[in-house]
C-alpha cells in the first residue's frame, strides 16, 4: 500500500514529538473535511432559510444556524478551504521566491546581498495588517490581495532564515571541495546548499502557513480579503461578531476552527524542528 | 626533477574595514614534482593562507598584493574561467581536518564520488579508489551517508575523493589532526603510498611535528608570515637550526628523559604581522641580539638547509656558508 511508508514516517515524527504528531493528524483532517464539504451531506453553505435564523447549535447543527438560516457548519468549512487554501498557495509562492532570493542573497555576498537584507527589513517593520491595508488600497479587495499581503508578510522571514543557513553552509568545507570539483555556482547552490538548508527553511515554511492563516483572517474581518458570498474563517467571524449578545456561537465555530489550525501548524513547525535536529536523531540511532 | 610548484616573493594581506593585515610577507619555495613538503608553525603564522592561495581560495578579503605563483610552468594567480576550473579540478587537490565537514552530510559516498567523476564507469573506478584506501567493503560504504562512518573511514573516503582524479598536487591541511592517535598513521600512509604511485607532489600542514618529520622529505617552519627554516626532514628532526624550529621540537613531548622538564615556548606570536625590518621572532628569542632588529634575516642556505638567522654562526658554533 502506498500509504505504509508515509505511515511508517509519521510513526518517527510521532515519537520524537507527541503533541505534534497529533497536531499533523488534526490538521490532516481538517483540510481533508474542508476539501470534502461539497461531497458531505450537508445543507450547500449558501443556502438562505435552511434551518431556522440564528437556531442554537444541536445535534443536526453542530455551529448553529445564522442570521438568514444558513448552516454554520457548511459555512465554516467552506471558509476554512478558503483560508488554508489561500494561506497554502501564499506560502508556496513565497516559499519559493524566498529561496532563491536567500540564496542569491548569500551567495553573491557584497553589494546585491545588502540590498535585499535591507529591503526585506524594511518590508517586514510593516505590521502584516497595514501591509494588507497598503495592498487593497492598491488591487482592491479579495483573494488576490489577501494572498500579495499573505506573500510580502512572510516573504522576509523565509529570505533571511535561508540566507543566515545558505551563508553558514556555504562555508564548509563540503561546498568548498564541491566549489574545487568545477560545479557552477547554480549547480552548488541547488545541489550542495539548498539540501543542506532544507531543515529551517520547511521549518519556517510551516510557521508561515500559520503565520498566513493569521493574516488572511485578519484582512477578512476587516472586509478586505474575499467578498460575499465567498467567506472565509475571517469574514464568518466579523459578521458573527454582530449578533455576538444574541447568538455567540455564530463565532465559536469559525474561532474554534481557526484556532485549531493555526495552533495545530504551530506544533506541526515547532515537531519538524525538535525531528530534524541532529543532536536528537543522533540519540535515536540505535 | 622539474619543479612543480613556483612560489615566488608572495605577500598576501586580508582586507579589513580600514586597513590591511599582512598573512604572508615575501615567501618564496619551490616544490618539486612528487615531493611531500610539510608545514609547521603556531596558529596565526600564514599556514593556512598557503595552502589556500595556491588553488586561489584567498576569497573576498584577500588581497595578493606582490609576488608569482607558477604551477607547471603557468601563471596561476592568473587564471580565471574555465582555465582556473580545469586547474582546481584536475592539478590540485585538498584534504581538510575534520571529514565530517568535508562530506556532505545529506549525500551517500557513492552519489558524492558520482559527482567527482561523470564516466559511467564512476562505480568501478570508486571501488577502485576506496578499495585503495583500505576500505574494501564498498557495499556497506557506498550507499552510506558520511555520519554512518567512523571518523577514520570518513577521511580515508575523503582522501579516495582526493586523489581519485589524480591530481599533481594535494594539499592536506591538518590530515590526522580530527583522527585517533591509533589511526593516524595508518592514514597517513596510505596518503603518502598513493600519491607516491600516482606520482603526485604533497603539501602538509601539521601541528604533529613526529608524524611530520616521518613522511615527509621536506619541512618548512613558518613564522609570522614567512619560512624561517626549509629543510630536509632528516636533518630537521635532529638538529632544526633556527631557534623558533629548535623552541617547536623542544616542546615537543617525547624528545627527552624521563626526569627532563618539558619545555614551553613563552609569549605568542605577534597577534598582527608587522611589515618594520628586524626579525619577527627576536621578541621571544633567547638568542636575540641588538643586530636582530636591524632588517628581516634572508633565508640563507646553512648546509642542506635554509635558514632565516642571522645568529646562526653564533647559535651552532659553525659559519653559515
Amino acid at each position: 500500500m502506498i500509504l505504509q511508508p508515509v505511515i511508517h514516517h509519521w510513526r518517527d515524527f510521532n515519537r520524537a514529538d507527541r503533541l505534534a504528531g497529533t497536531a499533523s493528524v488534526t490538521m490532516m483532517v481538517l483540510i481533508l473535511v474542508a476539501l470534502l464539504a461539497p461531497l458531505l451531506p450537508l445543507d450547500p453553505p449558501d443556502q438562505v432559510a435552511a434551518h431556522p435564523r440564528l437556531s442554537e447549535p444541536s445535534a443536526d447543527l453542530v455551529f448553529g444556524s445564522d442570521n438568514l438560516g444558513r448552516n454554520m457548519l457548511s459555512r465554516v468549512l467552506q471558509g476554512a478551504r478558503i483560508t488554508i487554501l489561500l494561506s497554502a498557495i501564499a506560502v508556496l509562492l513565497a516559499s519559493v521566491a524566498g529561496v532563491a532570493i536567500g540564496l542569491i542573497a548569500a551567495y553573491s555576498g557584497k553589494a546585491l546581498d545588502e540590498i535585499i537584507s535591507r529591503f526585506s527589513d524594511i518590508v517586514f517593520s510593516f505590521p502584516a495588517v497595514l501591509m494588507g491595508l497598503l495592498i487593497t488600497a492598491i488591487v482592491g479587495p479579495g483573494e488576490f490581495a489577501a494572498i500579495c499581503a499573505i506573500i510580502l508578510v512572510t516573504l522576509p522571514p523565509i529570505v533571511r532564515v535561508v540566507r543566515a543557513a545558505a551563508m553558514e553552509v556555504t562555508g564548509t568545507d563540503y561546498v568548498t571541495i564541491a566549489w574545487l570539483s568545477g560545479a557552477s555556482p547554480a549547480r552548488l547552490l541547488l545541489v550542495n546548499v539548498l539540501p543542506n538548508i532544507s531543515v529551517p527553511v520547511v521549518t519556517q515554511v510551516a510557521y508561515s502557513i500559520s503565520i498566513g492563516m493569521l493574516v488572511e483572517s485578519a484582512l477578512s474581518f476587516l472586509g478586505l480579503g474575499p467578498q460575499p458570498p465567498a467567506a472565509s474563517l475571517g469574514s464568518l467571524l466579523r459578521e458573527g461578531s454582530v449578533y455576538i449578545t444574541v447568538a455567540p456561537w455564530l463565532v465559536f465555530g469559525p474561532a474554534i476552527f481557526l484556532v485549531i489550525a493555526i495552533w495545530s501548524t504551530n506544533l506541526i513547525g515547532e515537531g519538524l524542528r525538535v525531528f530534524f535536529d541532529p543532536v536528537r536523531a543522533r540519540c535515536l540511532e540505535e | 626533477m622539474r619543479d612543480l610548484l613556483n612560489v615566488e616573493s608572495l605577500t598576501i594581506s586580508y582586507r579589513t574595514r580600514d586597513h590591511l593585515v599582512t598573512a604572508l610577507l615575501e615567501v618564496s619555495l619551490t616544490l618539486a614534482q612528487g615531493e611531500i613538503l610539510g608545514i609547521i608553525g603556531e596558529s596565526g603564522c600564514g599556514k593556512s593562507t598557503f595552502s589556500s592561495v595556491i588553488g586561489k581560495l584567498l576569497g573576498p578579503a584577500g588581497v595578493v598584493e606582490n609576488g608569482h605563483i607558477t604551477f607547471g610552468g603557468k601563471d596561476v594567480l592568473s587564471f580565471s574561467g574555465q582555465e582556473l576550473r580545469s586547474y582546481r579540478a584536475n592539478d590540485i587537490a585538498y584534504v581538510f581536518q575534520d571529514p565530517m565537514n568535508t562530506l556532505d552530510p545529506t549525500k551517500t559516498i557513492g552519489a558524492q564520488f558520482r559527482r567527482l567523476i561523470s564516466a559511467s564507469a564512476w562505480r568501478q573506478k570508486a571501488i577502485e579508489a576506496l578499495a585503495h584506501v583500505g576500505l574494501t567493503d564498498w557495499r556497506r560504504v557506498l550507499p552510506s551517508y558520511p555520519h554512518q562512518l567512523s571518523g577514520g573511514m570518513a577521511q580515508r573516503a575523503v582522501i579516495a575523493m582526493a586523489l581519485i582524479r589524480k591530481p599533481r598536487l594535494l594539499i592536506a591541511d591538518e590530515p590526522t589532526a580530527a583522527l585517533d592517535a591509533s589511526i593516524r598513521c595508518s592514514v597517513m600512509d596510505l596518503l603518502t603510498a598513493w600519491c607516491a604511485e600516482i606520482g603526485s607532489a604533497m603539501i602538509i600542514i601539521s601541528h604533529d611535528i613526529p608524524v611530520i618529520s616521518n613522511y615527509c622529505d621536506r619541512i618548512g617552519v613558518m613564522y609570522a608570515g614567512r619560512f624561517v627554516e626549509i629543510a630536509p626532514a632528516e636533518d630537521f628532526i635532529v638538529g632544526p637550526r633556527h631557534p623558533y624550529a629548535m623552541a617547536l621540537l623542544a616542546s615537543e613531548p617525547g624528545q627527552e628523559g624521563e626526569d627532563a622538564v618539558l619545555q614551553s615556548l613563552e609569549g605568542s606570536p605577534p597577534p598582527s604581522i608587522s611589515r618594520a625590518p628586524g626579525c619577527a621572532f627576536a621578541d621571544r628569542c633567547i638568542y636575540r641580539t641588538a643586530p636582530c632588529s636591524a632588517g628581516f634575516p634572508p633565508l640563507v642556505a646553512c648546509g642542506s638547509s635554509k635558514v632565516a638567522c642571522i645568529r646562526l654562526g653564533d647559535i651552532h658554533g659553525e659559519a653559515a656558508s
